[in-house]
């Protein structure tokens, strides 16, 4: 895996297949299940944190680049989802302190699993290792992108090439939707930036009817292929197939009732 | 030679040997090393960690995160980060002085054409951080490192952001108060890379006159030395200042021409500097626009970075990371809440900084001789050490205003800057 300069964090088809899960024995739907129940947990989190969308946005494409890195068995996803949503909301400008975080994902936790709900106790020895264990998990995230965390999002690009375009507003909002969905999927990791925000306004224009110039096609335009927006596409409809994801308990250190 | 340094130093991440530290800085140590694999030598900001509550420093990862994406010739480069025993290791190319070490050197005589050289290199750094979309927000000459061929680079980005999104809003308890601009001082939250521009234009005109050039001792007073200067803003000069959160009414004092505030500079000098220092941030010049004045195309060129005067590197100043800690500063005085309030600037502060030079102490132990000859040029530089005393506290962000700052961002743990 080579990025030579920044955001370039792309990965083959054959790359992403060979993850680092798939090295330990978890097969490709309950990854995939896995890397949806993380990004849940993230947009959920960023809005019971009142974070603005961007910093879910970026905490959900550091979380599919960690798990290219590292394994679904070795980190569990509810503490790479937390340290994932804490280092992105420093690198957006909103930082939040550990301990809401914490207090957050305990919640989210507890009324997913169906689990007594009890609030975090902020003085307990549990709390103080799972303190540990987020500033631990940032860390990790940190090294295991290189330090590069500067995340650029398909948002942007949709408002301007729907304003090249000239769309009417709701084409933007479900442009928009089908965006913050996207991230979900390990297109942040496969496409750069442009192109997924081109299938997005390709299938958003698809749902709407809106004729979009076709000859010339617009895409050549904003430097993408029919191909690639293809695929963009088929991930986003599979994506609306599958039902909501729960959690499954794969990592290897399920301990201490918290979080694993 | 670097085998045998390895038997003798222990190596930081099987890579680097820890050389002397630098200094202290407000969230670790710096300290020179020498990058093995390169040969290269670096200073090392060692962050500290372990016993953070709230996980990496949020200045530092504002910094890797800018500092990864910003490339060029005039910005200091970001060698490496990485973890190393609890600790946040950042790599930096090693930079021998700043821009401050060589205005307060008392040997050193810059020319018009060292001068334009100097600026010209902070200027082209700016323009790249905002073509890249981020404000620098700490521009002072202290943070501007000088390298061993003279290369002038833009560092410390802790408080750098990106800027650009429509209706942002910012914190404007930025830059060490000298090199604030005015609508900052105005409690401005929505502002743009006009508050570099003009930092910018301060550090230009420190260059000129060898000595800071509006030194307020707290955020009203620094209004009104801008004012003394320039004469107090009408409406038709800066038609939104009215409309600024902190907005209070100065007693309107006419400004004094350019010329007579840097006699010695040139026609293109006074002009640019005019530009920079425009009051209004919509009819402020930009870095790029600047750089492509006439002042850079007119006689004399600027000097080869290679060839500009630098002090001698000295133990003091050699740090490259900007380990400014003062304490001797005083507390930010914010403006009033009450509107309309009139306050009088204070002109006669302005002429020769007389009241505060004799309430400094510190710092310069740099010997204070007449500018020596080093050619035949008249230097463009005045040399205020005819008056026997030291050069005046710089207030940094560090000191008064970091703490303020740091309530600020403490705050905004909880309620993020847009709100």
């Amino acid at each position: 895996m080579v990025y030579s300069s920044i955001d370039t964090f792309h990965l083959t088809d054959e790359q992403l297949k060979n993850s680092p899960s798939r090295k330990d024995g978890i097969d490709e739907a309950t990854e995939t299940t896995l890397r949806i129940y993380g990004c849940d947990l993230i947009q959920e989190s960023g809005i019971l944190l009142r974070l603005p969308q961007v910093a879910m946005a970026t905490g959900q494409v550091l979380f599919h680049r960690f798990y290219c890195k590292q394994s679904f068995v070795r980190f569990n996803v509810k503490m790479v989802a937390a340290g994932c949503v804490w280092l992105a909301s420093k690198l957006e400008e909103s930082p939040r302190k550990a301990k809401h975080v914490l207090i957050v994902f305990r919640r989210m936790e507890c009324r997913r699993e169906n689990l007594p709900v009890e609030h975090l106790d902020t003085s307990s020895e549990k709390y103080d290792d799972l303190k540990k264990d987020l500033i631990r998990m940032e860390r990790h995230v940190l090294k295991e992108m290189g330090f590069v965390c500067h995340v650029e999002h398909p948002h942007k690009f949709i408002s301007t090439y729907l304003a090249a375009l000239g769309t009417p507003a709701e084409l933007i909002q479900e442009a928009w939707n089908l965006a913050n969905d996207s991230l979900r999927t390990t297109l942040c990791v496969k496409f750069t930036s442009e192109v997924v925000a081109c299938g997005v306004v390709y299938a958003a224009a698809r749902r709407f009817q809106v004729p979009l110039p076709e000859n010339p096609p617009w895409w050549e335009a904003f430097d993408a292929e029919k191909s690639e927006i293809d695929v963009v596409c088929r991930v986003l409809a599979r994506l609306y197939s599958l039902p909501k994801a729960r959690y499954v308990p794969v990592c290897k250190e399920e301990r201490r009732g918290f979080f694993c | 030679m670097a085998e045998v340094d390895q038997l003798l130093t222990k190596k930081v991440a099987d890579r680097y040997l820890k050389r002397e530290v630098l200094g202290e800085g407000t969230y670790g140590v710096v300290y020179k090393a020498i990058d093995t694999k390169t040969g290269q030598t670096v200073a090392i900001k060692k962050i500290r960690l372990g016993k953070q509550k709230e996980g990496v420093n949020f200045t530092a990862l504002r910094e890797i995160k800018l500092l990864k994406e910003l490339k060029d010739s005039n910005i200091i480069e970001l060698i490496d980060a990485f973890p190393h025993k609890g600790n946040l290791h950042l790599v930096f190319e090693f930079m021998e002085t700043d821009l401050e070490a060589v205005i307060r050197d008392r040997n050193i005589v810059l020319s018009p054409a060292d001068i334009k050289s100097y600026i010209q290199m902070t200027l082209k750094g700016l323009a790249f951080c905002h073509k890249k979309w981020v404000l620098h927000r700490d521009m002072k000459p202290n943070n501007l490192l000088i390298g061993p061929r003279g290369q002038l680079k833009l560092a410390d980005f802790g408080l750098a952001r990106i800027f650009g999104s429509p209706d942002r809003r910012f914190t404007h308890q930025v830059f060490a108060r000298w090199y604030r601009a005015p609508e900052l001082l105005f409690g401005a939250k929505q502002y743009g890379p006009g508050v570099d521009v003009w930092a910018a234009a301060c550090i230009f005109a420190e260059l000129l006159l060898r000595r800071p050039f509006l030194q307020g001792n707290s955020d009203m007073d620094q209004l009104g030395k801008i004012f003394a200067a320039f004469g107090t803003p009408k409406q038709s000069q800066w038609s939104d200042m009215v409309y600024l959160p902190d907005y209070v009414e100065y007693q309107s004092v006419p400004g004094q021409p350019l010329r007579t505030l840097f006699p010695m500079a040139s026609d293109d000098t006074l002009d640019l500097l005019g530009k920079m220092f425009m009051y209004d941030p919509k009819s402020r010049i930009s870095a790029q626009q600047a750089l492509e004045h006439r002042y850079f195309s007119s006689i004399p060129p600027a000097t080869e970075p290679a060839l500009l005067p630098r002090p001698p590197p000295k133990r003091e100043s050699v740090n490259s990371e900007p380990l400014d800690f003062n304490p001797q500063n005083g507390p930010t005085v914010l403006s009033p809440p009450r509107k309309q309030r009139r306050v009088m600037p204070q002109r006669e502060g302005f002429d020769l900084n007389g009241q505060q030079m004799d309430k400094m102490d510190d710092h310069g132990q740099e010997t204070r001789q007449p500018a020596g000859e080093r050619s035949s040029i008249a230097p463009m530089s005045l040399d205020f050490s005819v008056f026997g005393n030291r050069p005046p506290n710089r207030p940094t962000i560090n000191s008064a205003d970091r703490s303020h700052l740091k309530r600020k961002l403490d705050l905004e743990f909880q309620l993020p800057e847009e709100e």
